[in-house]
């Protein structure tokens, strides 16, 4: 099922860590508990084998740990979705800087930091004593360097961004199959994510992450088969994301992006792919996908905004394109520019109260100053479901507006009335221009029209959807008769004494 | 009114392609589902209506996931109420109450977001098991067997023949002999457009006229 989430990532447990103890606590309750995931010196701990889980964030060790024991855990909890760092970076190996195998470097740069889990052969490294990291440059702090023949690095992390689809997950789950020493095969109960966004896939071997590179490949996308088959008596676990199948039926996630690659190739008559690869049309759906959506606005959203007391500015999500509306427990907030905002107090940024007033973009572009500032805390209390009904509404700030579209999401994000025809014009333009055999420049200039004049019939029809309004006073237009009373004429030589 | 499989006929033999050599059945159907599509959101010539349970606490209806072939909406009655509902804008709502999503009673206004979500002044808190009639254009009919008939008027059958015609042939780069169907394509979907909006109107003419007011 999908649950909007709040992520808790290498957080250290709290308790006494004297070789004795064996009863610690999270800060938050895991939620669904199965999420938790507790790491001792880099190694998965096996729920009810290493510990147990007693109360909601109460964990009991099996064996105490030892002083010098490393325990860190990774767990999320429902709450807020759409915040930075939503973006999932997976299975990723990290690039070699400058020839330095000291070196490494991330495609993004980990947001929040906390989120990057860097394994070295399938063991969790511990931040600031295996590695450092600075933007998404990470530097080894261990004795050897990187050796790309025999290491094998893995980095999951999170990055700036909204994920316009929210995933499910798997957690804890025990792949179906005999753990017998000869069997390598090995089911999962769904298809992880990862056409897109990198492999979402972790599975521990004893603890042990190990490598859809080295160790293991599938054979269907549910069906696993490692190279060597788990020695008898290994203890396996599987986390990944999924989309929910259930989810699929509503309309707006009905239409796979995988699915429209065959109607492309039979459109570019390259059913076989020699002239485009699939990899090719997918991006250029994905960058069509992008460009429409945006110049659509097809995208609104709500979410909750967490307000904390005396903090006048928020960090808005990264791609959050335009706000349409925010209202503070239930009443409208106005939108006023910085000018305004020093007119109304010139001590704005120390007068507590309650909100009435908001600004965008001065104080960072993706800053949300509120004025008067807070005096209170307002959490976070509505999930993706609840944000459309008042239940929360008294309680809470919440943001309406459009986004940017993403290209993150496994689904469409127009509407399906019109993308088909449209993701085709610009599949056909782009392909034809590209550099290549299949390189027709006049063709290419056809669809390229024909996708403009698509573009122009999309936006009428997503201006029709509004027709149904009825006209008020406030929309007449400002020029024109009746807005304005006429200046009076005055007869001539009025008030000139003869 | 004429079927999926009927059209597909008539196509095949604009190609010459009866047998389905160059042209299969899959790619006559994607292009007529795309056609049929356009023809819909061009002409607005099928309407039709939702019946949509009030849902406690409600604010926004997400009317797009909810009715399968939803475009824009048209008009809307309250069932629990028996009076239609007004669509205007949230600055209008704004107006009334700058609190408005806080309003409980029986809804009077709808607030027209985009094209997925409706909202709601006011809405109800508690359960009722009543509903409201969403009278609205269809945007996409999903053609999904070859009985299925094309909610276009015989009159206009040329249209979407044109349509999938052109379209096919501009897969295999005959753009001028396409050209010839888009320019038939063109003007029978303004014949057709204009049909539509004649035929509401004539209705409308006539009761006017019953009533002598017309003059």
């Amino acid at each position: 099922m999908q649950i909007a989430s709040t992520f808790v990532d290498n957080q250290s447990l709290i308790g006494l860590q004297n070789g004795a103890n064996r009863i610690f606590v999270t800060r938050d309750s895991p939620i669904p508990p199965a999420c938790l995931r507790l790491f001792r010196n880099g190694v998965l701990q096996t729920q009810t084998l290493d510990y147990w889980a007693v109360a909601n964030n109460v964990v009991h060790f099996n064996y105490s740990p030892r002083v010098a024991d490393f325990l860190t855990c990774f767990y999320r909890y429902p709450s807020t979705y759409f915040y930075q760092g939503s973006q999932f970076a997976d299975a990723e190996v990290p690039g070699v800087l400058n020839n330095n195998f000291f070196t490494l470097q991330l495609n993004q740069i980990p947001y929040p930091v906390e989120s990057l889990e860097f394994y070295w052969n399938g063991i969790l490294m511990v931040p600031g004593q295996d590695y450092s990291l600075s933007s998404n440059n990470l530097t080894l702090l261990t004795a050897r360097g990187y050796n790309p023949d025999i290491d094998v690095l893995q980095t999951f992390y999170r990055f700036a961004g909204v994920c316009a689809g929210i995933p499910s997950f798997a957690d804890n789950e025990i792949p179906g199959g005999v753990v017998d020493g000869n069997n390598a095969t090995f089911t999962l109960a769904n298809i992880p994510i990862g056409v897109i966004t990198g492999f979402s896939l972790k599975i521990y071997i004893n603890g042990v992450l190990v490598s859809s590179t080295k160790d293991y490949g599938f054979t269907n996308p549910t069906t696993i088969l490692f190279n060597d088959a788990p020695p008898v008596g290994s203890v396996i676990r599987a986390f990944y994301r999924y989309t929910d199948i259930t989810t699929v039926a509503a309309r707006s996630q009905a239409f796979l992006k995988a699915d429209i690659v065959p109607y492309l190739q039979r459109n570019l008559n390259d059913v076989s792919a020699k002239v485009w690869p699939v990899s090719t049309i997918e991006q250029i759906v994905n960058q069509g996908e992008v460009d429409i959506a945006n110049d659509l606005n097809s995208t609104w959203i709500r979410f909750p905004l967490g307000i904390r007391a005396t903090v006048g500015v928020y960090s808005l999500p990264a791609n959050l394109k335009q706000i349409t509306r925010i209202t503070y427990r239930g009443f409208k907030l106005d939108m006023i520019d910085q000018n305004q905002l020093s007119i109304l107090s010139p001590v704005y940024r120390d007068t507590r109260s309650t909100p009435r007033w908001a600004s965008i973009q001065y104080d960072g572009y993706y800053g949300l100053r509120l004025f008067p500032v807070p005096s209170e805390n307002l959490p976070i209390l509505s999930d993706q479901n609840s944000i459309y009904l008042d239940t929360n509404l008294r309680n809470e700030c919440v943001i309406s507006g459009y986004l940017y579209p993403t290209e993150c999401t496994k689904f469409f994000q127009l509407p399906d009335y019109l993308f088909r025809r449209t993701i085709r014009f610009f599949v056909l333009w782009k392909c034809f221009g590209m550099e290549g055999i299949g390189q027709i420049l006049e063709t290419s200039q056809y669809y390229k029209a024909r996708f403009e004049s698509q573009m122009m019939k999309n936006k009428k029809y997503m201006t029709q959807v509004y027709s149904s309004k009825e006209m008020m006073l406030s929309d007449v237009p400002k020029v024109g008769y009746g807005r304005k009373p006429h200046r009076p004429l005055l007869p001539e030589n009025f008030g000139v004494i003869v | 009114m004429l079927t999926r499989l009927q059209y597909q006929t008539r196509i095949q033999q604009n190609l010459s392609d009866v047998t389905g050599v160059f042209f299969s059945a899959s790619d006559c159907n994607e292009s007529m589902q795309d056609g049929y599509d356009e023809v819909l959101l061009e002409t607005q010539c099928y309407e039709s209506v939702a019946n949509i349970v009030f849902d406690a606490n409600k604010l926004y209806y997400n009317i797009y996931d909810g009715v399968p072939n939803f475009w824009r909406p048209v008009r809307m009655f309250s069932k629990a109420s028996n009076r239609w509902i007004r669509f205007v804008d949230v600055n209008y709502l704004d107006k009334l109450r700058m609190d408005w999503e806080l309003a409980n009673a029986a809804p009077w206004w709808a607030y027209i977001v985009n094209f997925q979500y409706l909202g709601l002044f006011p809405h109800y808190t508690p359960a009722i098991s009543n509903s409201f009639d969403l009278f609205y254009k269809v945007g996409r009919d999903v053609l999904s067997s070859d009985t299925q008939l094309i909610q276009i008027p015989d009159p206009f059958n040329k249209v979407l023949e044109n349509y999938v015609t052109a379209d096919l042939l501009e897969t295999i780069s005959e753009f001028k002999k396409a050209q010839t169907y888009w320019a038939d394509y063109n003007k029978g979907l303004e014949q057709l457009r204009i049909h539509v909006v004649a035929r509401m109107n004539s209705t409308f003419d006539r009761q006017l006229n019953d009533l002598s007011i017309n003059q």
